[in-house]
């Protein structure tokens, strides 16, 4: 009986947290994985058109011809 | 008895330690090998060399006593002049850190390292500078594994760049407020329709607080979709880069809408030539810096650095401004940047400084446990305080002087212009509100080295020493 009071007891509180915003508080961010698993693949393509874009630019132009090609990232981007 | 530094207790992998003035961090044995794989990859030394992550060199583990022995390696760091907070840093150093976190992730993904997390807590400022002081946050990478700090990212870095930059709302209050930063949701909730037009917006901002409203969903469907995706490790290197250069390209293309991109060059053009009275300042001040050689400065109400350049450039090692004023604080920032002073400015109201916060409130150290300078600027501030915030006279000199053993400060007149203006639209409530009364609350703390009146309207700065 005691026992049976004391999770009643334990799962007021509980009830009263989870009714209306389900597992916002414990939620390991759900938005942020779905989101990745959405772009990621999008992302991924452009990154590596961007990429070859890079490399083709390289080869076409004169000047840069047999220099080489720089590697993707923030030091090959333009400065803002 | 050797204890942990109070905010070093969320990451299991180690310890960070204070002993004697000195930095230690322990590595616990479950870090261990991925410590020892980004020892191998050289690319710690490399990244210490240019000034973008802590330098840290192993030490005899003994140092710590039994902390120490448990752990698989003890490290030293050198310890940093200052620990400042992102809810502090004004817009261009929130950018400069999150421009670090990006850039050193594309750097050594290359060496197949990954970032556990993306706290901004884990960057802090040497001057303007950046600096990525947690190495545990530092392991091997796992092929098609999701970003882990990408939520952390957008909430500590992103969210309240875009504040700014969609807005032009500070993020300094609202960040104070909420340590873990600007949730997405609620910035979704905030743009006006056609700040949501943009591709980027849309989806770092609007779908994802759209996919995360849906974890709520009763049924879990949602949230079981994550799990799979996260256990199929489903995001490839080259998605993991693309994801990783395109907020690069963003955060690197975001600028204050308040304040817009001009700041330097206005800057240069209103502040390029100086007053016989601004001269006179400039003198005192470096004659203080020059005598007292301070290792540290605290220049509170720095304006846009004027003052903390000219005791940089008179001895003075480096210096720490504070100011209310949002575009004050981005013109000292540039100013520390382009001039390669080693000066960090930082928003802070003298009236309401940042507060011991966090878990325990230990966790994030309020201003004054934070007391690190040996020499203060004050140059008109006191005013500010007294009758611009109906602060009694006496306090405010007396925690002035609080703030550091010696310092400069200035006290301005009633019937200084600044101050007539102050009252032009209110009651004047400030009898006791004159030259005697701060000479006699300064008296009570320190005594006074040197005083020079360097106004026509009779300001003065009085150079005080309470050793």
């Amino acid at each position: 009986m005691r026992r049976r009071i004391e999770s009643v007891l334990f799962a007021f509180p509980v009830l009263l947290f989870l009714s209306g915003n389900a597992h916002a508080y414990l939620d390991p961010g759900t938005g942020s994985i779905l989101l990745q698993g959405l772009i990621g693949g999008i992302a991924g393509a452009l990154f590596v058109l961007r990429l070859y874009w890079g490399k083709l630019k390289a080869l076409l132009s004169p000047r840069a011809r047999g220099a080489p090609v720089p590697a993707p990232g923030p030091r090959a981007e333009k400065d803002r | 008895m050797i204890a942990a530094d109070p905010s070093s207790f969320r990451d299991p992998s180690g310890r960070v330690y204070e002993v004697d003035g000195r930095i230690f961090r322990t590595i616990a044995e479950r870090a261990a090998e991925d410590y020892r794989f980004l020892r191998r990859s050289g690319v710690l030394e490399r990244l210490a060399a240019d000034g973008r992550i802590i330098a840290a060199q192993e030490v005899d583990p003994d140092v710590l006593g039994p902390a120490g022995r448990a752990a698989a390696h003890v490290l030293e760091h050198p310890r940093l002049p200052f620990v400042s907070y992102p809810y502090e840093w004004p817009f261009s150093a929130l950018k400069a850190a999150a421009l670090l976190h990006l850039d050193l992730q594309i750097e050594l993904l290359a060496h197949d390292i990954a970032l556990s997390d993306a706290s901004a807590y884990n960057v802090q400022f040497v001057g303007p500078r950046p600096v990525f002081i947690d190495l545990l946050s530092l392991r091997r990478y796992r092929e098609g594994e999701l970003w882990p700090g990408h939520r952390q990212f957008c909430e500590q870095f992103l969210n309240p760049l875009l504040l700014r930059a969609a807005l032009g709302i500070p993020h300094n209050a609202w960040y104070r407020g909420s340590l873990e930063g600007i949730p997405t949701q609620d910035l979704a909730r905030l743009l006006p329709l056609r700040r949501k037009l943009s591709w980027r917006v849309m989806t770092y901002v609007v779908l994802q607080a759209r996919l995360h409203e849906t974890a709520n969903d009763p049924n879990g469907a949602a949230f079981d979709r994550a799990q799979r995706i996260s256990r199929r490790r489903a995001l490839s290197r080259a998605g993991f880069l693309g994801i990783l250069t395109q907020l690069r390209d963003w955060v690197a293309g975001l600028e204050p809408a308040d304040t817009g991109r001009t700041v330097w060059a206005d800057y240069a053009r209103t502040h390029g030539y100086g007053s016989e009275e601004e001269a006179a300042k400039r003198a005192f001040v470096a004659a203080f810096a020059a005598a007292t050689k301070p290792r540290l400065v605290w220049d509170l109400g720095c304006n846009t650095g004027e003052y903390a350049k000219v005791a940089l450039a008179a001895g003075a090692a480096q210096a720490i401004g504070f100011d209310s004023d949002q575009s004050a604080l981005e013109r000292a920032f540039a100013r520390a940047q382009a001039e390669r002073l080693n000066l960090l400015p930082l928003f802070q109201d003298a009236a309401n400084p940042s507060p011991d916060q966090g878990w325990r409130q230990s966790e994030r150290p309020g201003l004054q446990r934070r007391r690190t300078a040996d020499a203060l600027l004050a140059l008109a501030v006191e005013h500010h305080l007294a009758i611009g915030r109906n602060l009694p006279l006496d306090q405010v000199v007396g925690w002035l002087v609080g703030l550091a053993p010696r310092g400069v400060v200035e006290f301005v007149q009633k019937d200084d212009p600044a101050i007539r203006r102050m009252l032009a639209l209110r009651e004047d409530v400030f009898d006791d509100y004159d030259e005697r009364s701060f000479t006699e609350a300064l008296g009570r703390q320190a005594r006074v080295v040197r005083e020079a009146t360097v106004s026509a309207t009779g300001r003065r700065l009085f150079w005080y020493d309470r050793g």
